[in-house]
């Protein structure tokens, strides 16, 4: 008796980035006004930045899909430039409500201009790659402007008083968007799986940030602490969840130490 | 210097810092002697040089223009030097390879032949003379277009921000163009590069106005949150 082949699984379809950085900028503007209004319930504010790193994530995961001619980590260094350039460079405007919203529509077009320049003047043919630079440029730029928002408690459009984390601010953040994609390519890379390892590194990053802020004098104690414990609890239960799905969908695949058959 | 000229200066510095990625001969196969060029992609070296240009200018901050500018021309300078010097030293010693280029046939400065000495199925390997010098004329160019935006943003906030606050904030914002900018040639170099002697140099005109086109957004946005807004 022969057995009918099962039909494959169908692929499942892969969210559109602009979806993923629609729910990053209401996420990511309701944060900043949370931290700017009460700064100990800055807590929340670190909840509501991690779709940004997402939505980040995923446009590096698609553009270096098509081999950039840079590399992921260049693409990756890239878009922070434009979107966290944006926020350190504009720490002099007022602290008015139409900031923010100032701000990250700035990094966007910044990321969305260098997106043309690519594809229109140099010819790169890409497709929609402008539409993924800007988002990663302005994916970093909310990212950057809510964590300066926290670490500074709330002091509107964040001063001054904490310029010197901005080195490690930038690397991490670069860090923390460019990896996904480089950490599960190999084994079936997928939309779901680095995007769940973007959640993961963006707490990771936000513990850190929490972290230095608790070190640091001039930053408040409180919601750095409460940055630190929410993101700690939030890496916990990404990993766990990422985890599973790398046992999942990559254990098999890569698996090299055992000689076939071999139980393992 | 006036916030409408250190505007002009970011500009100009951008600009400088997208033409100097083309001088810069780098290959990321030249990790296995594969070609010419150091182990690294365009953009990346360019960033370090420029880096290090940042740092050598910070220490001059505070001097007239040029002298800052040349400060940082020079350290960025001194960085590729080293890195072509211990890459040259590398490869010779090491791998077992003499400096040659896959572009030319004989180096136009020293004269000497570069086919006889090539590695077969390779494009070259390590930096000969007119690759090095390229290399250097990139970084001086590089440092100097770092440094000048870097001064530029300084001079523009230095008057509503403290001195180490503004030096800080001069160097990210620095940081950034370069960045930005650096990494544009790389989708024209598409990952590798001889210098100036590459045809890659043809296309040196699309660097040009992207890095314009941006080096402008960002120019009149660091000039319209410090002195407009």
């Amino acid at each position: 008796m022969t057995t009918q082949p099962s039909e494959p699984p169908a692929e499942k379809k892969e969210i559109p980035n602009y979806k993923l950085y629609i729910v990053a900028v209401i996420t990511g503007i309701i944060s900043y006004f949370i931290a700017a209004l009460n700064p100990n319930l800055s807590f929340i504010s670190i909840i509501l930045i991690w779709p940004s790193f997402v939505a980040a994530a995923g446009c590096v995961e698609f553009l270096c899909r098509y081999g950039l001619g840079t590399g992921t980590s260049s693409i990756g260094y890239w878009g922070t430039a434009c979107g966290a350039t944006v926020v350190f460079a504009s720490q002099f405007i007022g602290t008015g409500a139409y900031s923010p919203f100032l701000e990250i529509a700035i990094a966007t077009l910044l990321g969305y201009a260098a997106g043309l320049c690519a594809n229109k003047i140099i010819r790169m043919k890409i497709p929609r790659i402008e539409v993924n630079s800007a988002i990663i440029a302005g994916g970093t730029g909310i990212i950057t402007l809510v964590v300066l928002e926290v670490l500074a408690g709330g002091a509107g459009i964040v001063g001054t008083t904490v310029y010197y984390i901005y080195p490690v601010m930038y690397i991490g953040i670069a860090i923390g968007i460019l990896h996904p994609y480089n950490g599960s390519l190999g084994e079936g890379e997928n939309q779901p799986r680095t995007l769940m390892l973007a959640l993961c590194e963006g707490a990771l990053l936000t513990a850190l940030f929490g972290f230095i802020g608790i070190l640091l004098p001039n930053t408040p104690f409180i919601p750095a602490l409460g940055m630190l414990i929410i993101s700690i609890i939030g890496f916990v239960i990404f990993v766990s969840i990422w985890w599973k799905r790398v046992k999942k969908e990559a254990y098999d695949i890569v698996w090299a130490g055992y000689p076939a058959g071999v139980d393992h | 210097m006036d916030p409408i000229t250190a505007m002009i200066g970011i500009i100009v510095g951008g600009i400088i810092v997208g033409i100097c990625v083309h001088f810069i001969p780098a290959s990321a196969v030249g990790a296995m002697s594969a070609s010419t060029g150091i182990a690294t992609g365009p953009s990346m070296l360019s960033t370090g040089c420029g880096l290090a240009g940042l740092y050598a200018a910070g220490y001059m901050i505070g001097e007239s223009t040029p002298l800052v500018v040349l400060s940082g021309a020079m350290g960025s300078a001194l960085m590729i030097i080293c890195t072509m010097l211990l890459a040259n030293t590398i490869c010779a010693f090491g791998t077992g390879v003499a400096p040659v280029a896959g572009s030319y046939d004989k180096d136009p400065i020293t004269g000497w032949r570069q086919k006889p000495f090539m590695s077969p199925g390779t494009d070259g390997h390590s930096m000969p003379t007119t690759t090095a010098l390229s290399g250097i004329i990139g970084a001086l160019l590089g440092g100097a277009g770092g440094s000048l935006v870097f001064v530029s943003v300084y001079e523009m906030i230095s008057p509503i921000l403290e001195h180490t606050t503004a030096i800080t904030i001069a160097g990210m914002v620095g940081a950034g163009v370069f960045l930005i900018n650096c990494v544009l040639p790389a989708y024209v170099l598409v990952g590798k590069s001889e210098g100036m002697t590459d045809k890659k140099m043809k296309l040196l005109h699309k660097t040009f106005v992207s890095c314009l086109i941006v080096s402008v957004i960002t120019a009149v946005f660091v000039y319209a949150s410090v002195v407009v807004i």
